[in-house]
C-alpha cells in the first residue's frame, strides 16, 4: 500500500514572516512608545507607516492582477525555454 | 607634479580597443585596471575647468570637474570595477569592448564641459549600448539591438537639433550650463534626455534590452544609460516643473510593471525606472537638499541594482531562466546566490543598513512639502512595492522545493565575488552614510539612523512581509504563472509594424502602378509621334490627310486674295 508523500517545505515563509514581524514589532514599538514617527501629514499618526506598508501590499497584488488581465499574454509553445526568448 | 588633463573616461574607450586584441586572462584584469587609472584621473584633479581647446570658433572643454559630476563618476567607476570582476567568468571579447566603450563614454560625457562633446559622448554610448545588446548570446538579441539603436539614433537627432538651434544664440553657448526647456534648442535637448532617463512611453527600451543582454551586459546596461540622463538633467534642467510630473509617472509606471513582471531581469528594470523616476522628480524639485537627495539617490540606485542585476544573470547563467514562475529549486542548487539574491532585495527596497535607505531618507526630507505631499507619499511607499516585487516574490519562488533532487550548480566564483562586491559596497555605504553625504554638492546635515526615520521604515518593511505573507497563506496573492506583459512597445512591434508593412506594400504597388501608367502612355505618345513624324516626310502623298491640307492651304490662300 502506498501512501502519497506531503509537498516538501523549505521553510523560507516561516523565516521571512519572523523576520518581518520582528522589524514590524520593533518600528511600532518605538512609534507606539516613544513617538518615533515622522512628523508630517498622514505619518503624523500612530503606525501610519504599517498602514502605508498593508496598502502598498494591496496595490501590488491588484496591479499584478490587472496587468496580467489586461496586458497578459500567454507564452506560446514553439517559443522555446530559453529566457527572454520571448521578449521579441 | 605630473599634470595630466585628460578626461577620466578617455581611460576605458583606449581600453575598450586593447581589450580587443587581448587574452581571455588579461581582459578582466584590464577592465579593472582601467576603472583604477581613470579613478586616479578623477581624484588626481582640483575642481574646475581644464583642456579646453578651440575648434572651428567654439569651445570644446574636455575636462570640467566639480562635485555634481564627481559623484557620479564614482559610482559608475566602482560600477566599472564591479563588472570587470564579475566579466571574468565568460569569453566574449566583443562585449568586452563594447562594455569598456559604453563605460568611458558614459564617464567622458559626465566630464566633459561643452555641448559639442556631450553629444559626441551620448552617441558614442548609444553605439556601445547597442553593441553590448548585439554581443549577448541571448535569442532575439540583434532585434532588441536593433531597436535599441532606433530609440539612441533619435535621442541623438533630438540632441543635434536642439544643441543646433542653441548655438545658433552664440560660441559661448555651447559651454554646458542650465538651459531653459520653453526655448526650442532647450526642449529639443530635453525631449532627447527624456529618452535617455526612461521617460513614460519611452520607458520600454530598457527593460527590453536588459532581459535581451548576457549577465554582465545586463549590469552595465544598467547602470551606465538611465542615470548619464539623470546627471544631464541634474546640470541642464534642475528646478524644471515639468519633471516633478514626469518623475512621479515614471514611478507609477514603473510600480505598476514591477508587481506585475515574471521575468525578473525585466521587473529588476521597472525598478530601476521607478527609482530614475524618483531622481528625475527631486531634480524637478530643485531646492539644494531635493538635488543633493537626486545625486546621492542616483549613487545608491547605481549600486543596488548593480548588485541584483549580477545575481539575476548569475543565476540566469545557472540556472537558464530568471522567471519567477521557473524559479524554483534554486533555493537548493544555487544556496549563495540565492541567499545574496535576498540581501539584494533588501538593498533595492531601501532597507535600514543599506545605501538606498540613507538617500531615501534624504528624498523623503527634500518632498515633506504640503504642496508636494503626494509625491512624499509616493516615495515613502516605494520601498514596499520593491520589497513584495523584487524581494519577497523571487525568495518565495527560489525556496520553493522541487521533489526532484538536483546537482548543487553554483555560480562561477568571479561573478559571486563580483556580484558579492556590489552588495557589500550597499552595506559599506547604508551602514556609514556620511561619506555619500559628504560627497553631495548641498551639505546634507542630517542622520538617516535617528529613530525617527528609522522606526518608520522598519514599521513600513515589518507590515509589508507581513501582510503579504499572511495573505499568499490565504492563496489570496495570484499564483506565480508564465507569460509577458504587454507594453507601449507592443504598439510599434505590433500593431504599428504591421500598419507600416501595409503601408510599404501600397507604396510599392501605387509605385508600381504608376511605373506602369507611364510606360504606357510613353509608349502611345511615341507612337503618336512616329506616325505625325511619318506624315511629315510625306506631305504630297494621295490620302485624305494630303487631300485636307491642300484643301486648309487653299482656303487661306483664297481668304487672303480677297481680303487684299
Amino acid at each position: 500500500m502506498s501512501r502519497t508523500l506531503p509537498p516538501p517545505r523549505s521553510g523560507i515563509t516561516g523565516l521571512l514572516l519572523v523576520f518581518s514581524v520582528t522589524a514590524l514589532l520593533l518600528g511600532l514599538g518605538f512609534d507606539l512608545g516613544m513617538g518615533a514617527h515622522v512628523q508630517f501629514w498622514i505619518a503624523d499618526q500612530p503606525a501610519a507607516a504599517a498602514a502605508v506598508g498593508a496598502a502598498a501590499v494591496l496595490f501590488a497584488i491588484l496591479a499584478a492582477q490587472a496587468a496580467r488581465f489586461v496586458l497578459g499574454r500567454r507564452r506560446s509553445v514553439n517559443e522555446g525555454s530559453g529566457d527572454a526568448g520571448a521578449h521579441s | 607634479m605630473l599634470a595630466l588633463t585628460l578626461n577620466p573616461g578617455f581611460v576605458p574607450l583606449i581600453a575598450g580597443l586593447l581589450v580587443l586584441a587581448m587574452p581571455r586572462t588579461l581582459r578582466s584584469p584590464m577592465i579593472v585596471l582601467a576603472a583604477l587609472a581613470a579613478f586616479w584621473l578623477l581624484l588626481d584633479h582640483e575642481f574646475g575647468a581644464a583642456a579646453t581647446v578651440a575648434q572651428m570658433g567654439l569651445p570644446v572643454v574636455l575636462l570640467n570637474l566639480d562635485e555634481l559630476n564627481r559623484i557620479f563618476g564614482i559610482a559608475l567607476l566602482i560600477a566599472l570595477i564591479v563588472i570587470g570582476i564579475y566579466s571574468g567568468a565568460r569569453r566574449n571579447r566583443y562585449e568586452d569592448a563594447a562594455i569598456l566603450l559604453l563605460a568611458g563614454s558614459a564617464v567622458s560625457a559626465l566630464f566633459v564641459g561643452d555641448l559639442i562633446s556631450f553629444v559626441a559622448a551620448l552617441a558614442l554610448g548609444g553605439l556601445a549600448a547597442a553593441w553590448v545588446v548585439f554581443a549577448s548570446p541571448i535569442e532575439n538579441a540583434s532585434r532588441a539591438g536593433a531597436r535599441l539603436l532606433i530609440w539612441h539614433g533619435l535621442e541623438g537627432l533630438l540632441l543635434l537639433v536642439g544643441v543646433a538651434f542653441h548655438l545658433s544664440a552664440g560660441a559661448q553657448a555651447s559651454v554646458v550650463a542650465r538651459l531653459d526647456a520653453s526655448s526650442i534648442g532647450g526642449a529639443f535637448i530635453f525631449a532627447a534626455l527624456m529618452i535617455r532617463v526612461g521617460a513614460p512611453m519611452a520607458h520600454v527600451w530598457l527593460k527590453d534590452v536588459v532581459s535581451h543582454a548576457s549577465p554582465t551586459g545586463a549590469g552595465a546596461l544598467s547602470v551606465f544609460t538611465t542615470m548619464l540622463g539623470v546627471y544631464a538633467l541634474a546640470r541642464l534642467f534642475p528646478s524644471e516643473p515639468a519633471l516633478i510630473w514626469i518623475g512621479a509617472g515614471m514611478m507609477m509606471l514603473g510600480a505598476f510593471y514591477t508587481a506585475a513582471e515574471d521575468d525578473m531581469r525585466r521587473a529588476a528594470a521597472y525598478g530601476i525606472t521607478m527609482q530614475t523616476g524618483l531622481c528625475v522628480a527631486l531634480i524637478g524639485v530643485g531646492t539644494p537638499l531635493a538635488l543633493a537627495a537626486a545625486e546621492g539617490h542616483a549613487f545608491a540606485t547605481i549600486l543596488s541594482f548593480l548588485a541584483l542585476q549580477l545575481f539575476l544573470g548569475a543565476i540566469l547563467e545557472r540556472h537558464g531562466s530568471v522567471r519567477a514562475s521557473q524559479l524554483a529549486g534554486v533555493g537548493r542548487t544555487m544556496p549563495i546566490s540565492a541567499l545574496l539574491l535576498i540581501g539584494c532585495g533588501l538593498a533595492v527596497s531601501a532597507s535600514p543598513g543599506l545605501a538606498l535607505f540613507a538617500s531615501q531618507a534624504a528624498s523623503l526630507e527634500a518632498t515633506a512639502r504640503w504642496d508636494l505631499r503626494w509625491l512624499w507619499l509616493m516615495v515613502w511607499a516605494s520601498p514596499a512595492v520593491l520589497l513584495i516585487s523584487l524581494m519577497l516574490r523571487p525568495a518565495l519562488a527560489a525556496y520553493t522545493p522541487l521533489r526532484e533532487v538536483r546537482p548543487l550548480r553554483e555560480a562561477p566564483f568571479s561573478m559571486l565575488l563580483g556580484a558579492g562586491l556590489a552588495l557589500f559596497l550597499c552595506f559599506a555605504v547604508g551602514l556609514a552614510p556620511r561619506w555619500l553625504f559628504d560627497l553631495m554638492p548641498a551639505d546634507v546635515g542630517f542622520n538617516p539612523f535617528e529613530l525617527d526615520r528609522l522606526a518608520p521604515q522598519l514599521q513600513l518593511l515589518g507590515a509589508t512581509g507581513v501582510v503579504f505573507i499572511a495573505l499568499r497563506a490565504t492563496r489570496a496573492v495570484p499564483r506565480e504563472q508564465g507569460g509577458d506583459l504587454l507594453d507601449i512597445d507592443a504598439m510599434y512591434r505590433g500593431p504599428l509594424a504591421q500598419a507600416g508593412r501595409w503601408a510599404g506594400v501600397l507604396a510599392l504597388r501605387v509605385y508600381g502602378a504608376w511605373q506602369s501608367w507611364t510606360r504606357r502612355s510613353s509608349q502611345a505618345a511615341g507612337r503618336g509621334l512616329a506616325a505625325l513624324a511619318a506624315a511629315c516626310d510625306r506631305p504630297y502623298a494621295p490620302s485624305s490627310t494630303a487631300a485636307l491640307t491642300f484643301l486648309c492651304v487653299g482656303c487661306v490662300l483664297l481668304v487672303m486674295f480677297l481680303v487684299r
